[in-house]
């Protein structure tokens, strides 16, 4: 009984009873304490804020590298350095001790720059690991460095105006941001300035270039340009059936690595010009295939037509050649020996909507598409009217200005089997066509024909291409310069220039090449043809780029 | 009896789960510092590898390369390649047969071709 009471004592107690209810729940509130701390931890761990390495990653911009992955331009972590004067005692010592380590400082505006009350100022936007030690080893108070990121471009010069520059845009102590001025750093900021680039499985951009390519290319250009005594040149070189260009040279070029990121004011500027696809020129007789072209497509004609190629006048102006031709001539010699006479006659068998028509199909009116923005800003230079008289100077290359990469492209579609191409700097995962048909198939191996011929007639102009090794065609093309002190053109001035197709019996690559007032010295007289400057320099670029490009020498080609 | 047991057990768990959590927390907290200094390793042995990538792209400079081929030419013999370098099989195939010709034609590659045209 007893025993009976005391269990409904304990259950029954109306305090007990309130204990055990406050005890479950102080119990219970235990329990979702520590669930509640579990779930805040599991959950935290998602929404981690952003860690280490990405926050220090952040600005750094991607590789850009060639298409076999070497390094073109690359970030790397250097320092600034700035002073804080209130903090130097012996301020004429330390300007001294600043002025050994860094030669190019004006000790006078240090000593001023320390001495006139400011409290802060930049020694050096960037400084070299060995200048940033040399500081540290001063062991001087009021020295201070902040991070910075810095572009640098291990091969110096190499394909400077492809990659392009940066430059620093905003920066305070810790921090700057870099942005592409030109060329590739400037085509693909967006994709180069990614956020978070440690989360880029792929941290480079893979250009179309090749590297030993595009430096054989530069050493023979610019080789050949102090031959010649040119002014510039430039070399671009093109898969015609992607659109992938091998290798772009345009000379003179600048070490973006020296600006830093900053463009000094003393420097000339015509280096960061890009020759092959800034500078539009008139080509001269590079022009005259297209209409040939045009006429075969249309029917007009064959190779074997005869035109007459007796001197005659248009609108008083009369049109000649500097060579004795005879009365009638048949295409296949007017392309061959270069009559301006036969070409202008074709031209205006075409008329003005076939010369249209060609030109538009072959890319001539309007700037190349592709990635570079200079590119895209580069129209070519279309005559106002299109008079009889335009016509035929157009057809052979007077009165039309077009960059060498427009020339390269147009001459690419009329080799690839009449096939549109875009040209890419990117590298390309296949090596299909994939642009439209443009020109029939017959049309295109009649022009490899006729372009095989220029080289390999012994009247040719490009004869002197005729390599033991490739099966190579092409046109020559030399037009004088306007004077731009008196009207008209300059005879001891001009821009020769060729573009050819190699191996031209499968075709794969378009070369076309430019000096900028170049002159043969070397021979018995001095010569300024594209037949003697240009054309040489190209056989020389084809002998030693081929067969780094895999292309098969022809002669041992057939043994396999 | 059974009460006081069960008291106690729930108190024990109590205890014991408190000091599990704790456990789990401490862990974790070691766990994401640890992340950090691998990451804080990781970061650094990247700017390393960046920094090692552009020395060696610096050294393969073409211009280089160019003045080295030419200062151990007498040594390594390397010239530019050249579309003479390219052999058919048939020559392979002659060079088996005669072990003075193969190397007759391995020497005329070696010793026969200068740098310029």
């Amino acid at each position: 009984m007893k025993s009976s009471n005391k269990v409904k004592l304990f259950t029954e107690h109306p305090r007990t009873r309130s204990r055990l209810i406050l005890f479950s729940l102080m119990v219970l509130a235990g329990f979702s304490l520590i669930s509640g701390k579990i779930a805040f931890l599991a959950s935290k761990e998602n929404k981690k804020n952003i860690s280490y390495t990405e926050r220090e990653e952040i600005y750094s911009r991607l590789n850009i590298a060639d298409r076999n992955g070497n390094i073109l331009a690359t970030s790397l972590e250097g320092a600034s350095a700035y002073i804080r004067p209130d903090e130097i005692q012996k301020k004429s010592l330390v300007a001294k001790r600043l002025k050994g380590i860094f030669p190019d400082l004006n000790e006078a505006i240090l000593l001023n720059k320390l001495n006139d009350g400011r409290k802060f100022f930049w020694l050096k936007s960037i400084v070299s690991p060995r200048q940033e030690k040399a500081l540290l080893d001063l062991g001087q108070p009021g020295i201070y460095f902040g991070k910075r990121e810095y572009r640098f471009y291990p091969y110096g010069k190499l394909a400077s105006h492809v990659i392009g520059y940066t430059k620093v845009n905003e920066f305070d102590v810790n921090y700057a941001e870099i942005s592409g001025i030109s060329g590739v750093e400037r085509a693909f900021e967006n994709k180069l300035a990614i956020k978070n680039s440690s989360k880029v499985k792929n941290n480079s951009i893979h250009l179309s270039l090749d590297l030993p390519v595009q430096a054989e290319v530069e050493n023979v250009l610019k080789e050949w340009q102090k031959r010649m005594g040119a002014k510039a040149g430039g070399v671009v070189m093109m898969n015609i059936h992607n659109g992938e260009i091998v290798a772009l040279a345009s000379s003179p070029d600048f070490n973006a690595n020296k600006e830093r990121g900053v463009l000094g004011t003393d420097r000339d500027s015509s280096i960061y010009f890009n020759r092959v696809v800034q500078g539009v020129y008139e080509m001269g007789s590079t022009f005259k295939i297209f209409s040939v072209a045009q006429g075969l497509e249309k029917d007009l004609f064959t190779l074997d037509s005869l035109i007459d190629t007796r001197a005659f006048k248009i609108n008083s102006r009369t049109i000649e050649d500097k060579y004795k031709f005879n009365s009638e001539s048949s295409i296949y010699e007017i392309i061959v020996r270069s009559s301006n006479v036969g070409s202008a006659k074709l031209a205006l068998m075409v008329g003005e909507k076939g010369l249209k028509e060609i030109f538009s199909k072959l890319g001539l009116l309007e700037p190349v598409r592709m990635e570079l923005r200079e590119a895209n800003t580069t129209r070519p230079i279309l005559p106002k009217n299109w008079h009889d008289i335009t016509l035929a100077t157009v057809s052979y290359g007077y009165g039309m200005s077009v960059s060498l990469l427009h020339l390269a492209k147009a001459y690419a579609i009329l080799g690839n089997g009449g096939f549109n191409i875009e040209p890419t700097i990117l590298k390309k995962n296949h090596n299909s066509q994939s642009g439209s048909r443009v020109l029939k198939k017959t049309t295109s191996d009649e022009m490899l024909k006729l372009l095989e011929a220029v080289v390999t007639d012994q009247r040719g102009t490009a004869r002197i291409l005729g390599s033991k090794y490739y099966r190579i065609g092409g046109k020559t093309g030399t037009a004088e310069k306007i004077s731009i002190e008196k009207k008209g053109y300059q005879k001891d001035k001009v821009v020769a220039n060729f573009v050819g197709l190699f191996p031209i019996q499968e075709p794969r690559f378009v070369i076309a090449a430019f000096l900028d007032e170049p002159e043969n010295n070397l021979l018995q007289e001095p010569c300024r043809y594209a037949s003697c400057t240009v054309v040489p320099m190209v056989k020389k670029l084809i002998e030693r780029t081929g067969p780094l490009m895999n292309v098969i020498p022809d002669n041992q080609a057939l043994m396999f | 009896m059974l009460r006081f047991l069960l008291i106690g057990t729930l108190i024990g768990s109590t205890f014991a789960l408190g000091l599990w959590a704790y456990k789990i927390n401490y862990d974790s907290r070691a766990a994401y510092q640890r992340v950090k200094e691998l990451e804080k390793s990781i970061l650094s042995a990247n700017k390393h590898f960046k920094i090692l990538n552009a020395e060696w792209a610096h050294l393969n400079r073409p211009d280089r390369l160019r003045k080295l081929t030419e200062y151990y030419f007498s040594e390594l013999r390397l010239t530019p390649i050249n579309p003479d370098d390219f052999i058919s099989f048939s020559d392979i195939y002659r060079g088996q047969s005669s072990e003075n010709e193969s190397t007759a034609l391995v020497d005329k590659r070696l010793t026969g071709i200068t740098h310029e045209e």
